[in-house]
């Protein structure tokens, strides 16, 4: 059986991320900056994270680059 | 291009600071935990027009503070900023032109550089949360407070700040009295009504004042949100301000030259590429300040210490050609289709990092960069707003009374226009059309 947490998807748009470390710093087991300064997604974290928290961070991002789908 | 920062400036305050020009080395900068805001402190003079706000606060200060302003841009109110506030205050505007002008009996000019700032300030007092500007005379005085408090959040390049804080301080006091007590008490009863649901949230004002109010048990600190108020009274117009005339100008030439793109002139993917092409080529900002608080490596090899204080020159960094193209210093509305991949079309303009420009897609609208799938990118900002109104009114330069810049007027290098005179050559037809769309709403 899957959870709503254990079907979420969260992707950041690698183009429109602009490194301002918002979700990193928020959630840093969610999201991390690479090498570029641009996040991305750790998905075992991502599973474990509340998605009330993963919203917060989504609505949050200045550049609109993280999105955040339940199923 | 790399180039090597320098130590030896003596300009204002910011003389003996880091200076840092390269495109790489300032984006490494922006986006280091290792460096904070300087934004107040030099001089410290400054501070009652900083201290405590959005430009100013670093680390977990700072993240509350942007959480806290979510919703401010959201998708959905870009949306409704332009439509409720953008495009509504120009054309009104330019209504008001077409009435005065045919009272007048004369042909419809005004100064651009005059009434981008008045356009401005309306926008910027909705989503600050401020009431009483919709009188031209609320328009002249609001104008005049927040050009005087903005004196003082730009005081670091003051060279003598004294009479200028004095000169700050008296606007922002009158901002107090005049605007934020009474917009403040409004905003407290309508806050005070949805808390014992008298009023459903979505009748409430959506505003910074508001938040606020909203993000607080017991009562806000005044004196802060006024210092907040301010700089985003400033923030989120002087950009703009400074820059509508550039983009008229560059795009009339550019039509001159290109006949070809007449008809595209007031089409959202033409101008989004002229005014980011616009925003690049004319640094709103001289420089951002910061002050390094460990010790960090830049991309170009240079090393800075805990202390060191640093001007980020974005002028150069913006027409890097090794990023721009050997064309850099060129307008090309149409660049933003042949950049690499991530390249910002705007250059720095808006900065960077964590301390990006909050109201950087109020002014831009969406990232319409190529590859992006950003959620924005069928939103149009602010400026696509006044300049696809401009352009439907027939906007011109004058062909008789010649601009006048901040570099002829007082030898600066400063970029910006003090008047920009203007005409229209279709205002009639503009006007006919706003008032049919009036009537069908």
């Amino acid at each position: 059986m899957t959870t709503p947490e254990q079907s979420t998807k969260v992707t950041v748009d690698q183009v429109a991320c602009e490194g301002t470390a918002f979700c990193v710093r928020s959630l840093p087991d969610v999201f991390e900056l690479n090498d570029d300064g641009v996040a991305e997604v750790n998905e075992a974290g991502a599973r474990q994270a509340a998605f009330a928290d993963l919203q917060d961070v989504e609505n949050m991002c200045p550049t609109t680059a993280i999105r955040v789908a339940n199923g | 291009m790399s180039q090597e920062i320098a130590r030896d400036v003596t300009f204002a305050n910011i003389a003996n600071m880091t200076v840092i020009r390269d495109h790489a080395d300032i984006q490494s900068v922006l986006r280091s935990p290792d460096v904070v805001q300087l934004k107040g402190d030099l001089p410290l003079e400054g501070r009652p027009f900083t201290t405590g706000s959005l430009l100013a606060i670093n680390g977990d200060q700072h993240l509350a503070r942007r959480r806290l302003y979510a919703t401010l841009f959201s998708n959905e109110m870009l949306h409704y900023l332009y439509d409720h506030g953008s495009r509504p205050v120009i054309v009104d505007t330019l209504v008001r032109l077409a009435e005065d002008s045919a009272k007048a009996g004369t042909e419809p000019e005004a100064d651009l550089a005059e009434m981008g700032a008045m356009l401005l300030y309306r926008v910027a007092a909705q989503i600050v949360g401020v009431d009483g500007v919709e009188t031209d005379e609320g328009v002249n005085a609001f104008t005049r407070i927040v050009d005087g408090i903005g004196k003082g959040i730009a005081l670091e390049w003051i060279h003598d700040p004294d009479p200028i804080v004095v000169e700050a301080q008296a606007a922002q006091e009158e901002l107090r009295e005049r605007f934020f007590n009474p917009s403040l008490a409004r905003r407290r009863e309508l806050v005070q009504a949805y808390r014992e649901g008298r009023i459903e949230r979505a009748d409430l004002t959506r505003d910074v004042i508001t938040l606020w109010l909203l993000d607080t048990d017991s009562d806000v600190d005044e004196e802060m949100l006024l210092i907040e108020v301010g700089v985003f009274l400033n923030a989120s117009t002087r950009t703009t301000v400074r820059v509508l005339p550039h983009i008229v100008q560059r795009i009339a030439t550019w039509l001159d030259e290109h006949p070809e793109d007449r008809q595209h002139a007031t089409e959202s993917t033409f101008l989004r590429g002229a005014i980011s092409e616009s925003l690049r080529l004319h640094g709103l900002i001289p420089a951002l300040l910061r002050r390094v608080v460990n010790p960090i490596t830049l991309p170009s090899g240079a090393t800075l210490e805990p202390g060191e204080q640093l001007a980020l020159i974005f002028r150069d960094a913006s027409v890097d050609p090794e990023i721009y193209g050997d064309d850099t210093m060129e307008f090309d509305p149409y660049r933003i289709n042949r950049l690499p991949r991530k390249t910002s079309p705007w250059g720095l303009a808006f900065g960077g990092g964590a301390h990006m420009c909050i109201g950087r897609r109020l002014v831009t609208g969406g990232d319409w960069r190529r590859d992006s799938e950003a959620s924005d990118r069928d939103v149009d900002g602010s400026l696509v707003a006044i300049v696809r109104a401009l352009f439907e009114a027939g906007v011109r330069p004058h062909p008789d009374k010649a601009a006048v810049d901040h570099v002829s007027a007082h030898f600066s290098e400063y970029d910006e226009y003090l008047t920009y005179p203007v005409t229209f050559t279709t205002l009639d037809r503009f006007v006919a059309s706003a008032r049919a769309s009036t009537k069908e709403a």
